[in-house]
């Protein structure tokens, strides 16, 4: 009796314990839009704590024009989650915005990406008193009220990644998720041909942005690319090495003619090629993927990866501040405007969009410093 | 042979077997050299971290943190030696020293302030990890050194496939294997090994026959460490990159494959055939899944399932016998 | 008597303010079978724990064994002249194999510290054959009975060259065909020249074998006695100091109507064709022998394993019981054996525990728990069965063993049961503790219980019941009228049957 409820105690300790860690151990990847947040709260750990700097704002700065030395506005840009890859090179994006604009702009954010810490920055940066907030919500309804308290306060409010929201002056969007997909099919393509069986990975199957991407890509494959047959479903495997890997082995025993494997999410590239490297399979099968240049480098080099797309957090970094000073001089944003010189973007709903995908190649991998 | 339907593992090696034949009638490609090859080195990993929850469970304790000792030590191990150069034995010696130094402070802090083993290291593995996201800043370490490259591609044995491609047994599942080997002496050979047996059996008859109980405290958590260390470059090898959070998060994994070859979570009972027969199961389990083009949205439904049939069967006829011996002898 | 083995001379020990020995002799002779006896807190243990050498003396004690005189002795000391423990809980290793238990210690004394599998049994073997025993060497400990678990224990004891055993409370937990075979083990090692210890408060049993029987009371030895110099009345009025009045219970006039019927109850594999009746006012002894189905027949009235076959009537009118809370609902009470595992939330708080039965009736409008109304419910009972707590908000396991039987007894008092079955009610209490629940057993009869004891202490169902039933393989054998006959007269009926 005794033994048997101890087991289970135990068992539902260590079950409840994981639960909190896979909340930390979530992804790398590219970040998902407006990602529908179920696990359970992170463990907590300190956040780390924004570069302070001085210069409060002591009333809003809805329309005052910027007044060098006197007043900078600050705008503080709060990620899902700080200490990964992605968003280190976000706030590379940030700080070189801060130099070259002129504004008092930092990243800060929470180390888990539990949605309810990240309404808790959110709420202290409101008390704090800052001109604009630049967001990457890990949950766009959960943020929802924290927005609706910083628009009361006068405070600019620009997302990134979550086209959905509510709350919100402007959406900023580097990529077209429709177009990201169909490109990325298109170069697979470009490696395997026009016909023969590939797999899709994803991050997992309740990623938005890869699913999103994967469904735009299938469709396109139905319409334009008949010959193209799809094994199985979507395998869950994009946001470890280790998984993909594992996954891409199996597939080549279960589909000896496989030709391609189109991965979305940062790690599912960089796995597959792992596999193909070590089986020798590289010239056979094909990879292509969202992945991180600099990881990508010896796999691109060797040939087991053969393309790679993404867009740059700088960019995206850069770009949101920009839009935030932009709207802070009292500007007006319209249709097909230049951003941030990043390119035109379209304008529908408040969500601006900027086609800045990037093609990752041997060639240019290591020029793209991230 | 009768006793042998008490032991769980020999449910879970039904299982197996059972399974196996049910892949390789569905997709030959089950039973083939090149596939154990693969299967081996995939999952390594975790075979080696199994042994030291094996070890940490039979003491009668838990282990949540080693998948922060196995980050922080790998991520110090590859920091270092991508600055200053080393070679694969530093690699491995200086990983799983930095992994049993930390698993020495969980047995200290388990031992003499006496608090719970899993509050220990679900508190430790907050500090290990917390640390290294403290120092490290998130960054991942790439471009791992040609010679590490190499070491992990190298294999021991190589051979031809029907179709033409080389394949072979990697160089890595070797270090399972001696894992393996050590775990087996020190389990059913040494005093050291049987005192684990005997703590986790009963403390406080461990303590008055004799056993040093801080002794084996310190070897079975660092000995944890230890693996852990090993285990964390092990995954290095296979992804040829340092994450700082591919690993934690796998605890469970690895505690359900040591539970499910006949671990108990209680403490005292478990065996190294039976932690190997877990993992086998885990590992043929993702593997059959894909080699039976079962669609990945069914796979976690399956293992669940699998889980259930191998412990559910042993618990059931336990339970029975349990109502066998209550009855009385009536005229 | 020539020179004993082991006297010890003037032992004091004094803990924090409590004199826990005091100027005590003690003696054991070579090859002797003697019993120590004594209620707990009377010292017994820090006796034995001295003689093991884990605790030392106050000064001015003076130990002698085997003729050597010891100034500083200690645990090492007690191992080299040959004197092992087995203590009530064994001691032993559920997951390890019969062999290995038995080797173990002898192997890490040695200080190998690699395992030699063939001298593991080699020692086991040699050990068993010393009292002649045969155990499966290769069984895990946990899965044998008690039984032979306490031979592997004696086994254990045996690998080295010992001289003298002390068991705590060894048949505790035995049957008494076992008890039996664990004496026969005894009488062989006397013959061998090994002295024996029994560390016991279970009276009968000891008389049986123990040449000669110490008793100690408050931390001093009351004296030495020939074992045939004593009854248990004898015995009892030694380790309480108290003249205990044995007085029978008498049931005031009983009523025409049965309160319990049960006719023809059968369950296959536990008992079968079960008669009888209890009145309210009564208090109805069962015994037999442990596996008579006595603790089976009480499980199934109160609805944990039903019967199959048969009829049960509570004031005659049928009733059915297939589940506990079909037994609860017709006002049974069932205390079981194991208070701990079956009676008792040990964590949790003498409160908690009193009112878990009886929940639904504290609460309030609101459907929420009235939590003045479980005070005074607590407090009621507390005072009712006199329960010693320092407050009712401390956790069961604190408190000492005969306070933790009238918290389980509260507990199912609580309920207002019309029919309460205790099965084993004072198991592993002392003496004076036994007394008081037998006096709350007895008033609840009075108040018009009807109550059923199951037990296997004779004396106890003869002083406190009106009627006894003796069960043996799963029926009723015997009843008797405990005004008309003696104590004797069921002890011979229970003889008879093993």
């Amino acid at each position: 009796m005794r033994a048997r409820t101890l087991f289970g105690l135990s068992l539902s300790l260590a079950l409840i314990f994981s639960m909190l860690l896979s909340a930390c151990a979530t992804p790398t990847a590219p970040p998902a839009t407006e990602a529908p947040k179920t696990e359970a709260p992170a463990t907590e750990a300190p956040a780390t704590e924004p570069a302070k700097t001085e210069a409060p704002a002591t009333e809003p700065a809805k329309t005052e024009a910027a007044q060098p030395e006197a007043k900078k506005y600050e705008i503080a840009v709060v990620v899902k989650l700080t200490g990964i890859p992605w968003f280190n090179t976000m706030e590379k994006g940030v700080k070189r915005a801060a130099e070259e604009l002129g504004v008092n702009a930092y990243q800060t954010g929470h180390t888990t990406d539990d949605p309810a810490q990240q309404a808790k920055v959110i709420e202290d940066l409101i008390a704090k008193g800052v001109d604009a907030l630049c967001v990457v919500p890990n949950d766009a309804k959960s943020l929802e009220p924290v927005f609706k308290k910083a628009k009361d306060k006068g405070i600019i409010i620009i997302t990134h990644e979550s086209p959905d929201q509510v709350g919100n002056d402007y959406d900023l969007e580097l990529i077209d998720n429709k177009k990201f997909g169909e490109h990325n099919l298109d170069m697979l393509v470009k490696f395997m041909g026009d016909s023969g069986e590939f797999a899709v990975y994803v991050g997992s199957l309740t990623v938005p942005a890869h699913n999103m991407w994967a469904d735009a890509a299938l469709a396109y494959a139905k319409e334009k690319y008949p010959n193209l047959k799809q094994v199985g479903d979507r395998y869950p495997v994009s946001e470890k090495v280790d998984d993909a890997r594992k996954q891409t082995l199996d597939l080549i025993k279960a589909y000896p003619d496989l030709k391609g494997i189109l991965a979305f999410g940062s790690q599912g590239p960089i796995g597959a090629a792992q596999a193909l490297q070590e089986k020798g399979l590289a010239d056979k099968i094909a990879v292509v993927g969202t992945v991180l240049p600099s990881q990508a480098l010896p796999y691109l080099k060797d040939g087991s990866l053969k393309h790679g797309t993404l867009w740059n957090p700088a960019d995206a970094g850069y770009g949101m501040v920009w839009l935030a000073k932009y709207l802070l001089d009292g500007n007006k944003v319209t249709d097909g405007m230049d951003v941030a010189g990043l390119g035109k973007a379209t304008l529908k709903d408040r969500v601006l969009v900027i086609d800045a995908a990037l093609d990752i190649t041997k060639e240019n991998a290591e020029s793209l410093g991230f | 042979m009768r006793r042998l339907w008490k032991y769980q593992e020999t449910y879970v090696a039904l299982v197996i077997v059972l399974l196996s034949c049910a892949i390789t009638l569905l997709n030959p490609n089950f039973l083939t050299l090149e596939n154990l090859f693969d299967l081996l080195k995939s999952y390594t990993f975790l075979g080696i971290l199994s042994i030291g929850v094996l070890f940490v469970l039979i003491s009668g304790g838990i282990d949540i943190s080693f998948t922060a000792v196995a980050t922080v030590a790998v991520y110090t191990t590859m920091y270092v030696t991508l600055q200053h150069g080393g070679n694969i034995a530093t690699v491995l010696l200086m990983s799983a020293a930095i992994g049993a130094g930390l698993g020495l402070i969980n047995a200290v802090i388990i031992h003499f302030f006496n608090i719970p083993s899993i509050i220990t290291t679900i508190a430790t593995l907050n500090v290990y990890y917390g640390l290294l996201t403290v120092f490290s800043g998130g960054t991942w370490l790439y471009n791992m050194p040609e010679w590490f490259r190499r070491f992990a591609e190298t294999n021991v044995i190589s051979l031809v496939n029907p179709d033409g491609v080389p394949y072979g047994l990697s160089v890595i599942p070797l270090i399972w294997f001696a894992v393996i080997l050590a775990a087996w002496v020190i389990l059913h050979y040494t005093m050291l090994g049987r005192g684990i047996y005997a703590l986790g059996g009963n403390l406080a008859s461990a303590q008055r026959t004799g056993f040093n109980i801080l002794a084996l405290h310190l070897f079975v958590y660092s000995f944890m460490g230890l693996l852990a260390g090993i285990a964390g470059v092990v995954e290095v090898m296979l992804a040829q990159r340092v994450a700082t959070n591919s690993m934690v998060g796998k605890e469970l994994d690895v505690i359900a494959a040591v539970v499910l070859g006949g671990a108990s979570l209680t403490g005292g009972v478990g065996t190294l055939w039976g932690t190997l027969l877990g993992v086998a199961l885990v590992g043929i389990i993702g593997n059959g899944l894909t080699l039976m083009r079962i669609s990945s949205y069914w796979y976690n439904v399956f293992i669940g399932l699998v889980i259930i049939v191998s412990v559910g069967v042993s618990a059931y006829r336990r339970k029975l016998q349990r109502r066998r011996k209550m009855s009385v002898e009536v005229e | 008597m020539a020179q004993p083995f082991l006297s010890m001379k003037n032992i004091s020990k004094r803990y924090a303010g409590v004199q826990a020995l005091d100027r005590v002799d003690f003696e054991v002779a070579y090859g002797e079978i003697h019993c120590l006896v004594g209620e707990n807190g009377s010292g017994k243990s820090t006796l034995i724990k001295i003689i093991s050498g884990a605790v030392q003396p106050d000064p001015g004690g003076i130990i002698e064994i085997d003729g050597e005189r010891f100034h500083d002795y200690h645990s090492i000391d007690a191992i080299r002249k040959g004197i092992e423990v087995i203590y009530q809980d064994l001691s032993l290793f559920p997951n390890l194999s019969v062999a290995e238990n038995i080797a173990l210690s002898e192997i890490l004394a040695a200080g190998d510290r690699f395992v030699n599998w063939r001298a593991v049994h080699e020692i086991a073997r040699r050990a068993m054959a010393r009292i002649g025993v045969r155990l499966p060497l290769d069984e895990l400990v946990g899965e044998i009975s008690i039984a032979d678990q306490q031979l592997v224990a004696i086994c254990r004891a045996l690998t080295r060259d010992v001289r003298l055993v002390i068991m705590d409370e060894p048949t505790a937990s035995l049957t008494h065909r076992e008890v039996e075979a664990l004496f026969g083990v005894v009488r062989d090692l006397q013959s061998k020249g090994i002295a024996t210890l029994f560390v016991s408060h279970k009276l009968n049993e000891v008389f049986q074998i123990a040449e000669r029987v110490t008793v100690l009371r408050d931390g001093r030895n009351i004296g030495c006695f020939p074992a045939q110099e004593l009854n248990d009345r004898k015995l009892t009025e030694l380790m309480t100091g108290k003249q205990l009045e044995y007085s029978h219970y008498v049931p005031v006039k009983l009523p025409e109507q049965p309160l319990l019927e049960v006719q023809h109850l059968s369950l296959r594999g536990n008992f079968r064709d079960i008669t009888f009746q209890l009145h309210a006012g009564e208090i109805l002894g069962i015994t037999g022998l442990l596996g008579s189905g006595r603790t089976e027949l009480a499980l199934a009235l109160f609805g944990v394993n039903p019967a199959q076959s048969g009829e049960i009537r509570i004031n005659g009118r049928p009733a059915r019981i297939r589940s506990v809370q079909d037994a609860v609902r017709l006002g049974i009470g069932y205390v079981p054996e194991n208070r701990l595992t079956q009676g008792l939330v040990s964590q949790q708080s003498v409160s908690r525990n009193i009112v878990l039965t009886i929940l639904e009736r504290l609460i309030n409008r609101l459907r929420l728990i009235d939590h003045r109304a479980v005070r005074d419910t607590v407090k009621r009972w507390i005072d009712q069965l006199s329960i010693r707590v320092p407050s009712p908000e401390a956790p069961v396991q604190t408190l000492s063993g005969g306070n933790q039987q009238r918290v389980v007894l509260a507990k199912w008092i609580a309920i207002q049961p019309r029919i309460l079955i205790l099965d084993g009610p004072t198991i592993g209490i002392d003496v004076a503790a036994k007394s008081a629940i037998h006096n709350i057993i007895r008033d609840l009869a009075r108040r018009g219980l009807g109550i059923m004891m199951i037990s296997d202490e004779i004396p106890e169902v003869y002083h406190n019941c009106n009627r006894v039933l003796v069960m043996h393989k799963g029926r009723i054998v015997a009843e008797f009228d405990t005004a008309h006959i003696s104590e004797e007269d069921i002890q011979q009926c229970i003889n008879q049957l093993s």
